[in-house]
């Protein structure tokens, strides 16, 4: 029975398909070549304006976010008579029905997660994640390849 | 040509192509080879070695030249199966059969692998080993690189990776004397 290493004669045992090698760089080629053509340039002067525009989209968020009350008035119930609630609910009803199907319940929301973790889980496990967004300091390539 | 002119005009991007072409031609069966035995099928080293490949392409730019290309490509060639290989592990979370029995079965099993018993009992004692250890293994018996190359892929110190090799040495023997 063979025990030690240097009983074996080295061999390279794996084997391919005819033409394999011939054929490989051509594949490799024309992969290249597809990732090329759905790969999008963003010149500097865009990448520019973009940035700026970006920017005074943000100033004018933050204004109108700080712009705003900070409480909002409350209302008593004691002001409204028993027949002006009724009337409000008799006419609110669809909207009401509306708002309480709309309303999660606590298995949706959980479901929700539990599907969102399986989707990032399922990227993490075939190497998508790095892949899905190249970024390429010199000309902000973005790869939309993958 | 050499590396460093294969480098020169890869980066070039009037030559790049061309020089992409020559690269693969040169490189693409040791590159294969090294795969495969790590992830035994042969798709799966096709799907592997192309992707290596395609990131050299992308990443050409960066290539700081302080090692050499073909250590380079070989270390993004060993990233990429050890991702499959953790990848595939993961999805086998709940399988009876463990990622390695999966692939020690594929050496009996594959049309495209040929070699007589004790050399697939040698790629199954191998396949035992840890990631670490069979890398260094491979690198070393089979594509008897030194260990200043083998530096150069993983980044282990040379002292570590002799005594990497020495307990992959050990082990594959041990397993041979079991099986």
């Amino acid at each position: 029975m063979t025990r030690k290493l240097d009983d074996i004669e080295k061999k390279q045992i794996f084997n391919v398909p005819d033409g394999y090698f011939k054929s490989l760089p051509d594949q490799i080629l024309s992969k290249v070549d597809q990732k090329e053509a759905k790969t999008i340039y963003f010149s500097p002067i865009l990448k520019w304006s973009a940035s700026i525009a970006a920017t005074i989209a943000l100033i004018i968020a933050v204004s109108i976010f700080t712009n705003q009350p900070s409480t909002v008035p409350e209302i008593a119930f004691d002001e409204f008579t028993d027949e002006q609630l009724v009337d409000y609910l008799i006419e609110s009803q669809g909207t009401v029905d509306l708002l309480a199907e709309a309303v999660l319940t606590t298995d949706d929301w959980e479901e929700m997660v539990s599907e969102a973790d399986d989707i990032s889980a399922y990227l993490m496990e075939e190497d998508l994640l790095n892949d899905i967004l190249i970024v390429d300091s010199d000309s902000l390539t973005i790869d939309v390849f993958n | 040509m050499d590396d460093r002119e294969l480098i020169r005009k890869l980066k070039d991007p009037e030559t790049r192509s061309n020089a992409f072409l020559q690269l693969i031609e040169k490189y693409q069966e040791r590159i294969y080879v090294h795969i495969r035995r790590m992830v035994i099928d042969h798709e799966d080293a096709n799907d592997l070695v192309q992707e290596v490949f395609i990131k050299v392409y992308q990443k050409i730019e960066s290539f700081r030249e302080d090692s050499k290309i073909y250590t380079w490509i070989y270390r993004i060639a060993t990233n990429a199966c050890l991702n499959f290989l953790a990848a595939k592990k993961r999805r086998m979370f709940f399988s009876l059969e463990s990622t390695t029995d999966q692939l020690i079965s594929k050496l009996d099993e594959s049309i495209l692998i040929d070699g007589d018993e004790i050399q697939r009992k040698l790629h199954a004692a191998i396949l035992k080993l840890p990631k670490k250890q069979q890398l260094v293994f491979n690198l070393k018996y089979f594509d008897e690189m030194k260990y200043e190359e083998i530096h150069e892929i993983t980044g282990t110190s040379v002292g570590a990776l002799k005594a990497s090799y020495h307990h992959a040495v050990n082990k594959i023997e041990e397993y041979l004397k079991e099986n």
